[in-house]
């Protein structure tokens, strides 16, 4: 059982994907029970193989027992089940957010389709988390890809369409990279399996210098569109403000992060190490990284829109995961790699909170918000909460990853970075700052008659997912841990 | 006084022993717990409120009392290792228990004010609960024991402390407290800077001497370090020309909000200035004196800081006609004083650093108890009246005499007349600057000297001003006494003039037991100590020097109070934010906005060109097409041309036949004729003959008939080649239609284009004009003035969707842009990889 446990979390979801619109023929109100505990089996699962590797070390897994070269291997080291925590966890919440934000949001026909797509990202994205091998990997990226285009798209209304149809193309450009890039280093190596080009590739080098440079930069645009490096992040702001919010939680909060950790994967597993020697790739990423940390921040300022707010917010804190990435510095490195999960709980907590006000009160923009802290206290005290982690505060998960990050700068050497780090905090508080003062000190506006009452269903993932930015916040040990041997490969 | 001495520097040899105990914590946790309590409690009774915390301020000052009798022994130690992944550590050593003192004693008697004042306020709870958060936050500053801590706590003090600046919730508390939380934050994160230096440094953020460690790494400059520390511990200090926000949110917040940021919250800063320069950037032992002279040059920068934020303070505060915006003024000059002790200790070090460190505590600890009255009167000025400008107010001394009294011994603390807590510690700041005169020598510590005694000689003219405002003169002619001054608002100030007058008169117990007593952990001459230990402050030197004051402040008051030119305030623009900060905020902003704008508009720009170009492209399509027609139409011309032409051909040689039909017939006939006029003449031939013109007839009708045919046919040619014309005549004519419809189409379109187009420039025009018009609205450049004036309705209203490019060709062109640019790069950086 345990043996195939890595495979059984894939299968699980990907087979729970099919049943859901099979059973949703017959039984209505099953489809969305099911969806439920396969998320909730996949959670448990997940933590179970954090104790197994934790307790045994990182393993193999041969699919159909076929062993590499000809065979799929999936590897299940510290990294992968730290991801698999950061899935599992926020796409559990997610889902017990969206039961009732879905009926809202969608129409009753198609949310079992809704509960298919999910889980179809969910698991393909865990599938990239394990996978050990580069079509594999590919695979599951246009899964993951098409999937999250349906729940942007399931809302069918002008702007979701347009708005998935244009990550649609931009992403398919992005696979397009990613599968020359995959074709190069085969044709190269004539192997798949990662451990088996990573052999391959320091000999390959002197030989076939440029087919390895074209494959790597190709791999860095193709997961910068995916991951939305800044001046590839121009798909992000329409598609993640216009679709529903639990699939922004989910889009913001996790889809985007998987494809930088299969870059961290590509550069740190994978290609040699003396060739970010000679050429200067890191440079390039940290160079994007710092724009986007900074734009990000200035066009998420000028927003009204509150996800369109929160959806820019996301491209400048990529923005660190890739500096973090880019210093390539073991310190600086978990400060990004803690910041993938630290952001993952926050932006998607942010979303739902702001899913949470637009279903209670339909308002959107954020001049309209204010006062709405007294009527919505607990919301907007998460949102707050989120807020303060956004920025750095002290005492939130925020403070802990920006501090890595900047001590990884300094072990480096390079207190510019620091600077970047400390002047977008500020950008940052000057957004989000007007927004919970407004809030809780703001004038009162007269409540809208819509105002309907919130669902204690609705509210628990977002508390549970603010009093985890806190705790993480004062005992960040175990994370912390869980990183470092993650990066000790 | 020898033998005094004597045990100050045998305590300040021997290590201090550690004591490991949890009570700092539950001093600093307390307050914040039962800050909640109180909200609990007053969201079932209001009026509670006010009684519970003015209990938990006096339970905070016991509990910070109880620390005194292990501080005597040593330094008390508890340390939370696994919070935070740094550690939480709280270290109280006697300096730490001496700030801990003045900020819970504060806190406890404004409290018990505030108890009974907050009843004119809208906002008591939120006063209420979020000042015991601060109080717990603000007592963790200065009981932690690294800057880690350290730091956690002090951003918890900027935004528990922006909540009391907004306490009263209208526009103009708003956008101070919004002022003072962005400079708050931005000094927290300058500080964090400094932090994250110093931590890659040295690796340790622990509060003690690291000067030896810092010396030991190559490229690292203490001077960086300091200047993070300094800008952010400074904002708090409120130190030119960082003290912006001070004057704002003093004069938007209620009198027992000011006291406790004159009296406990700006001591916070102060404490951090008093530990980097001179605990943390300082070596642990006198040996190496070679490591003293980063603090020696710097502590000269920093006590002329201190100088000039003491006279500008002063000449503000003169000027000012709010007494809330006086007092603010009058801290930042007070804590002019208190750099300036604490440069001028940094300046001796080595010599007579004592003086300085010992005058700066000293000082602020009695500017805690005076300043705090100070705000405490203005405040029963306000109960009773409601005013707080000095020209509304006037000749209260009749009606409020204790307040009087209480005011004019404040004024004699605060103006340094011996006796008086303000003398002791302004002698000792004195006697530093003369100390470092007696020392080095030279013009310019002359003139820092000189300067002192203006900046003090100040002191007393502008609370002369205040004085004469507000006692003195007659009264307003509408009756403003409104309100009964409850007994418990004087309770605080007897308790604080109280400890005014004992440090006055018995200075050398405070000196000697507390403030030198907390030396032990500095790095200082025993001398220096000694110095001081039995420092005789009533000699006839230092007296001198305050009458000098005396005597120089009622030459600069009188002739001003006679032309009456504090009536004048100072121009708008001479102000530090209308100098620097306002063109470096819009100049910040401007670029930003352009930035936005011209990115947008490049975009914009790309696509007008594209459009541009296309309609180019379609009208050469068109004239091209319009040729082609023209091509058509010219050579069908030509072709009906010529099919005339040869009917005209055909019918002149069917003519010509017909001719030769006729003229063969005529032929014949002349043949008949001649063969009739033959027969008679040759009758025998005729036979032969007559077959012969038969035969030949026969062929003439033969070919005649042929030519007959031929002409048919050629007729029918004729026709059919007119037909044909016809036809693509008329396929010319459809297939230019065609082109034409084509055209026009391609123009429609073209057009839509372009109206669309022009509809983008428009917006974008306007974007920038409402850009330039927001650069223009000057005084006011940043969004969050905005976001806090709530004339958000004022923001260009551009619609932000289109800041995101929407078209997917530019998109995907950017993308293979970017594809391009690394691939570029790469290359470019290839050659080093080939030589692998």
């Amino acid at each position: 059982m345990s043996l195939h446990l890595p495979v059984l979390l894939i299968v699980l979801l990907l087979g729970a994907s099919y049943g859901v619109p099979l059973l949703d023929r017959y039984r209505k109100n099953l489809a969305f029970p099911l969806t439920i505990t396969s998320l909730a089996a996949v959670f448990v699962f997940s933590l179970y193989l954090i104790f197994l590797v934790g307790r045994k070390g990182p393993f193999f897994y041969h699919l159909g027992g076929w062993p590499p070269p000809w065979g799929i291997e999936l590897y299940v080291d510290f990294l992968a089940v730290y991801m698999l925590m950061v899935l599992s966890t926020i796409g559990l919440l997610v889902m017990i957010y969206g039961a009732t934000d879905l009926y809202h949001e969608l129409k009753e026909e198609v949310l079992s389709w809704y509960y298919t797509l999910y889980l179809l990202l969910i698991g393909s994205m865990i599938g990239i988390a394990l996978t050990n091998d580069l079509f594999n990997m590919f695979v599951f990226i246009e899964i993951s890809t098409i999937a999250s285009c349906g729940i942007i798209s399931i809302k069918a209304d002008r702007r979701c369409l347009e708005a998935s149809i244009k990550y649609l193309i931009l992403s398919a450009l992005g696979s397009g990279c990613i599968l020359l890039a995959v074709a190069m280093i085969y044709m190269i190596t004539g192997n798949l399996n990662f451990d088996y080009i990573a052999a391959e590739l320091p000999g390959a080098l002197a030989l076939y210098p440029y087919n390895i440079l074209i494959a790597l930069s190709l791999f860095i645009v193709g997961f910068g569109v995916k991951s939305a490096l800044f001046p590839l992040h121009v798909w992000l702001p329409d598609a993640h403000s216009s679709a529903p919010s639990p699939s922004s939680a989910v889009l913001s909060g996790l889809v985007i992060k998987i494809y930088a950790i299969a870059l961290v994967k590509l550069l740190w597993r994978v290609f040699p190490p003396q060739i970010y020697a000679a050429v200067p790739v890191l440079d390039i990423i940290l160079f994007l990284s710092v724009l986007a940390v900074l734009v990000g921040s200035i066009f998420a300022m000028v927003q009204d829109d509150i996800k369109r707010m929160l959806a820019y917010s996301s491209i400048a804190q990529i923005g660190y995961v890739f500096m973090g990435i880019g210093l390539f510095g073991s310190r600086a490195l978990s400060g990004g790699l803690l910041h993938i999960f630290n952001h993952a709980m926050m932006k998607s907590m942010l979303f739902m909170a702001a899913g949470l006000i637009i279903y209670a009160t339909g308002i959107r923009n954020i001049r309209d918000l204010k006062g709405i802290g007294v009527r919505m206290p607990w919301t907007m005290g998460a949102f707050t909460v989120g807020a303060f982690s956004m920025v750095g505060i002290p005492g939130t998960s925020g403070f802990i990853s920006k501090w890595y990050l900047a001590l990884g700068a300094l072990d480096l050497g390079r207190p510019f970075y620091v600077a970047v780090i400390l002047l977008s905090s500020l950008l940052n508080g000057i957004y989000y700052f007007p927004i919970v003062i407004d809030a809780f000190f703001g004038t009162k506006v007269e409540p809208r008659s819509e105002h309907r009452d919130v669902p204690a269903l609705m509210l628990v993932p977002v508390l549970i997912l603010a009093a985890g930015v806190i705790f993480f916040g004062f005992f960040p040990g175990p994370l912390l841990n869980l990183i470092e041997k993650a990066l000790a490969f | 006084m020898f033998f005094a001495a004597h045990e100050v520097s045998e305590v300040s040899k021997e290590l201090p022993s550690l004591i490991i105990s949890w009570r700092p914590v539950a001093v600093v946790l307390f307050p914040m717990v039962a800050s909640l309590l109180v909200l609990l409690a007053a969201s079932k009774i209001k009026r509670f409120a006010g009684f519970m915390a003015a209990l938990v301020g006096i339970v905070t000052f016991l509990l910070v009392l109880s620390l005194y009798p292990l501080v005597r022994h040593g330094i008390i130690e508890f340390h939370y290792s696994n919070l935070m992944s740094m550690g939480l550590l709280f270290r109280v050593d006697l300096l730490s228990f001496i700030f801990a003192f003045l900020v819970s004693l504060c806190w406890m008697l404004v409290l018990i004010y505030a108890s009974a004042y907050m009843s004119i306020e809208e906002q008591p709870v939120l006063y209420f609960c979020f000042s015991l958060l601060t109080l717990g936050s603000c007592l963790g500053v200065v009981l932690t024991g690294d800057l880690v801590s350290l730091f956690l706590f002090f951003e918890l003090l900027t935004f528990s402390s922006y909540v009391l600046v907004i306490n009263r919730l209208n526009r103009e508390a708003l956008a101070a407290g919004l002022f003072t939380l962005y400079m708050g934050v931005a000094g927290g994160l300058v500080l964090l800077f400094g932090i994250f230096y110093l931590y890659s440094a040295v690796g340790t953020v622990e509060l003690a001497p690291l000067m030896e460690k810092l010396a030991a790494t190559p490229g690292i400059s203490p001077a960086v370090i300091f200047t993070c520390f300094f800008i952010g511990f400074g904002i708090k200090a409120g130190v030119i020309p960082l003290h912006l926000w001070m004057p704002k949110a003093y004069a938007a917040s209620p009198a027992v909000v000011n006291a406790l940021s004159s009296g406990a919250m700006i001591k916070a800063g102060i404490y951090g200035v008093l530990r980097i320069l001179m605990l943390v950037l300082t070596p642990s032992s006198l040996e190496m004196k070679e490591l003293f002279s980063f603090s020696i040059s710097t502590g000269y920068l920093v006590m002329w800081l201190g100088l000039l934020t003491m006279v500008a303070g002063a000449v503000m505060a003169l000027m000012q006609g709010n007494i809330f915006k006086l007092l603010a003024y009058s801290s930042i000059s007070q804590m002019g004083y208190v750099i300036t002790g604490l440069g001028a200790g940094a300046y001796l070090f080595g010599a007579e650093e004592a003086m300085g460190f010992s005058g700066a505590v000293l000082h602020s600890f009695n500017h805690t108890l005076f300043k705090t009255a100070f705000f405490l009167i203005a405040g029963i000025i306000f109960y009773r009246t409601g005013e707080v400008e000095l020209k509304k107010l006037g000749g209260l001394w009749k009606k409020m005499p204790l307040v009087t009294v209480f005011f004019i011994l404040s004024v004699l603390a605060i103006a340094g007349i011996p006796g008086f807590n303000g003398y002791i510690s302004k002698t000792l700041i004195h006697d530093a600057l003369l100390e470092a005169q007696h020392h080095f020598g030279g013009l310019d510590l002359y003139i820092a000297e000189k300067f002192f005694l203006i900046g003090s000689a100040l002191t007393f003219c502008y609370y002369l001003k205040f004085f004469q405002g507000v006692f003195l003169g007659p009264g307003p002619e509408k009756e403003y006494f409104k309100r009964k001054v409850p007994w418990l608002l004087y309770i605080p100030l007897f308790v604080l003039l109280l400890f005014v007058l004992a440090i006055g008169l018995y200075p050398n117990f405070f000196v000697e037991k507390f403030v030198l007593a907390s030396t032990n952990v500095f790095t200082f001459d025993h001398h220096s100590i000694e110095h001081i230990a039995g420092f005789h402050f009533f000699d006839p030197h230092p007296v001198e020097a305050a009458l000098q004051v005396l005597i120089l402040a009622l030459a600069i008051y009188l002739p001003l109070n006679k032309w009456k030119l504090f009536e004048r305030s100072a121009p708008r623009w001479m102000s530090v934010e209308n100098l620097v900060f306002a063109p470096v905020a819009r100049v910040t902003f401007k670029f930003l906005c352009r930035f936005g704008v011209s990115m947008d508009g490049s975009v914009n720009n790309f696509y007008f060109s594209l459009g541009d170009n296309f309609l180019r492209f379609c009208r050469y399509v068109g004239s091209f097409d319009r040729g082609l027609d023209k091509f058509y139409m010219t050579s069908s011309h030509t072709a009906l041309q010529f099919l005339e032409k040869s009917r005209q051909f055909d019918d002149a040689l069917n003519e010509a036949y017909e001719r030769t039909g006729f003229t063969a017939r005529d032929l014949a006939d002349r043949t008949t004729r001649f063969d009739g006029a033959l027969n008679r003449a040759y009758e025998i031939t005729s036979e032969a003959a007559r077959r012969m013109a038969d035969r030949t007839m026969q062929l003439d009708e033969a070919l005649d008939r042929t030519y007959e045919r031929t002409g048919e046919a050629a007729m029918r040619m004729a026709d059919r080649a007119m037909q044909l014309d016809q036809v693509l005549d008329k396929t010319y004519e459809r297939t230019g239609e065609a082109a034409k419809r084509i055209a026009d189409r391609t123009g429609q379109l073209d057009s839509a284009l372009d109206r669309g187009y022009e509809k983008a420039g428009a917006s974008t025009k306007h974007l920038l004009q409402k850009g330039a018009a927001l650069d223009e609205g000057a005084g006011k450049p940043d969004r969050e003035e905005y976001a806090v004036s709530g004339s958000k309705a004022k923001r260009p209203s551009y619609n932000p969707l289109e800041w995101n490019i929407r078209n997917i060709n530019f998109d995907s062109l950017l993308l293979a842009l970017m594809l391009g640019l690394v691939i570029f790069i790469l290359f470019y950086f290839t050659r080093g990889l080939t030589g692998l």
